[in-house]
């Protein structure tokens, strides 16, 4: 008997059940017959396709280890899925910036110049930005986006235009200046007020704004995405939480704070309007001392090392132990374990493979 | 008291509900099971029903199985309502685990047909519009694919190859990511 056809009609429903995970199962799937490529690289299909896996999940993991041989920080990538390629060893000793929409950004300083990355764990598609001339100021760090924030829904824009901000610190003071795929070019500097000796920034968008912070920075950075500039910064909950904090987006898309105080972690939704708490109202307070059993006192200090966006998860250290909480049920979970690790960018992605055909 | 005694009947009878197969078969199903399939609810709640519901794109044997599908659901579905005011939760979570397992176990057993049948359940799946039944026999295709080459599921699925040379070898250039 000859195997039964598969009818038209269930192709598609049987297509939207793919791992979205793995998208190696579409692309091969795109090569069975003429009518299976038509409607994998259909729009259509590609929107019902990511409507129906929604759920942003992390990828991997990028963290900034301090290497003493280099005497800097050099990423490394752990890969949590099977659709991520390691990251190419190319002499360079990268170091990951920021990670989104699809994209992971690396950085490394050569004698005169810092050289920018962009890296596509799924496709491995690597791009050289313009070398930018080193600063005065050893210290700078660097930002990633879709460029069309606002417009995109985010769910497969890997292949679209994007921005770049990159901040350092010069003779003329801190600056940022924003690289434009399209235009393949960075642009003028722009003075902006930020600390003149700054760690690494961590961010979270909330719609067209990039809200950044610097490791032991009390203020947050309003990064505009249209006016590419940073406009405006507010203080964080406390003045005293800039190291132990992180910038979170809260349930409903708005922008949050998180920080670890005592072995607990203190949870604020940012309202503009609220009158104390410099305009943060704190949500709940999460007892990490009793879920963790860590006997005060004896346990070494906590660092919140990141946050990954989509999933409310946070990153924190606790004796050379990457733990992630989960902001919805408080489920603590052991990831990682190197005791160099100094941050953590997760790599998120709804793993929808691209779509070369569109 | 015969007049409560037949409003009883009538009750009764109003929560059967008759399916009809293309092959002219008969099915008397519970309402609760009949109405796991949203084209049969939208049906009973525009009032055509009476008579019986023609299902004409679904043999008896298909049918049968559909029918154990919708039965076995419908009884967890409120056997979840009902249990849950007559446990403590700890027992509660203790029946409900053990009902979700025997419920996959069901599931499993019952994807165990050949794959004209898995197909044409997909087909009476899609047709009825039960969700839990489309999503469980179409993901059993799915799987049934991952880690597949492309020739290896033209041969299951009988599907004739009729891109070109050219095409092929373009949508291999194009995600050879997929393929190293």
């Amino acid at each position: 008997m000859p195997a039964p056809e598969l009818m038209e009609e269930i192709v598609e429903e049987v297509l939207l059940r793919f791992p979205p995970r793995d998208p190696t199962c579409l692309a091969r799937a795109a090569l069975v017959c003429k009518r299976w490529r038509r409607l994998i690289s259909d729009p259509g299909f590609r929107r019902r396709f990511d409507e129906f896996h929604p759920t942003p999940k992390m990828l991997g993991l990028l963290c900034n280890i301090y290497s003493a041989y280099h005497s800097k920080l050099v990423a490394r990538f752990v890969s949590t899925s099977s659709s991520c390629s390691p990251l190419a060893d190319d002499g360079h000793s990268w170091r990951a910036e920021d990670a989104r929409h699809g994209r992971v950004l690396l950085s490394c300083d050569t004698t005169e110049h810092v050289l920018f990355m962009v890296w596509d764990p799924i496709t491995g598609h690597q791009q050289e930005l313009p070398a930018m001339p080193r600063t005065m100021f050893r210290w700078r760090s660097a930002l990633i986006f879709c460029a069309a924030v606002g417009t995109c829904s985010h769910l497969d824009c890997r292949r679209g235009p994007f921005r770049v901000v990159y901040m350092g610190c010069g003779r003329g003071g801190a600056f940022t200046c924003t690289y434009s795929s399209e235009a393949a070019a960075w642009s003028e500097p722009v003075s902006a007020s930020l600390p003149i000796n700054s760690g690494m920034a961590q961010s979270v968008l909330v719609g067209k704004t990039l809200y950044f912070k610097f490791d032991r920075d009390t203020l947050v950075k309003k990064y505009d995405c249209e006016l590419c500039k940073v406009v405006s910064s507010i203080p964080l909950p406390l003045r005293s939480i800039g190291r132990s904090a992180a910038l979170i987006t809260t349930e409903d898309g708005g922008l949050g704070c998180a920080a670890l105080l005592k072995y607990k972690f203190h949870v604020w939704s940012r309202k503009a309007d609220y009158e104390v708490d410099n305009g943060w109202l704190k949500s709940r307070v999460i007892d990490l001392e009793r879920m963790l059993n860590i006997v005060t006192g004896l346990a070494t200090p906590m660092d919140v090392v990141g946050f990954a966006d989509g999933i409310g998860t946070i990153f924190f250290n606790m004796d050379s132990v990457i733990f992630t909480i989960y902001l919805k049920t408080n489920k603590v979970k052991e990831v990682y374990n190197d005791s160099a690790v100094c941050s953590v960018i997760p790599y998120m992605g709804f793993c929808s493979p691209e779509n070369p055909f569109l | 008291m015969a007049s409560a005694g037949s409003g009883d009947e009538k009750a009764a009878a109003a929560a059967m509900i008759t399916l009809i197969s293309s092959d002219n078969e008969k099915f008397e199903v519970t309402e609760a099971t009949a109405t796991l399939s949203q084209t049969i609810r939208h049906m009973i709640e525009d009032g055509c029903t009476d008579g019986g519901v023609p299902l004409p794109n679904v043999t008896s044997k298909i049918l049968a199985r559909v029918i154990e599908y919708c039965k076995k659901h419908a009884t967890a579905a409120a056997g979840e309502e009902g249990s849950s005011s007559s446990f403590s939760d700890a027992a509660f979570l203790e029946v409900d685990r053990a009902f979700l397992e025997e419920l996959e176990e069901f599931d499993d057993a019952f994807l165990e047909v050949d794959r004209a049948t898995l197909f044409d359940l997909i087909l009476a799946a899609n047709y009825l519009d039960i969700k839990g039944l489309l999503n469980l026999t179409c993901q059993k295709v799915a799987d049934s694919v991952k880690g597949k080459t492309p020739e290896q599921i033209r041969e299951m699925y009988n599907i004739v190859n009729d891109l070109t040379p050219e095409e092929e070898a373009e949508i291999r250039r194009e995600t050879q990511w997929a393929f190293e």
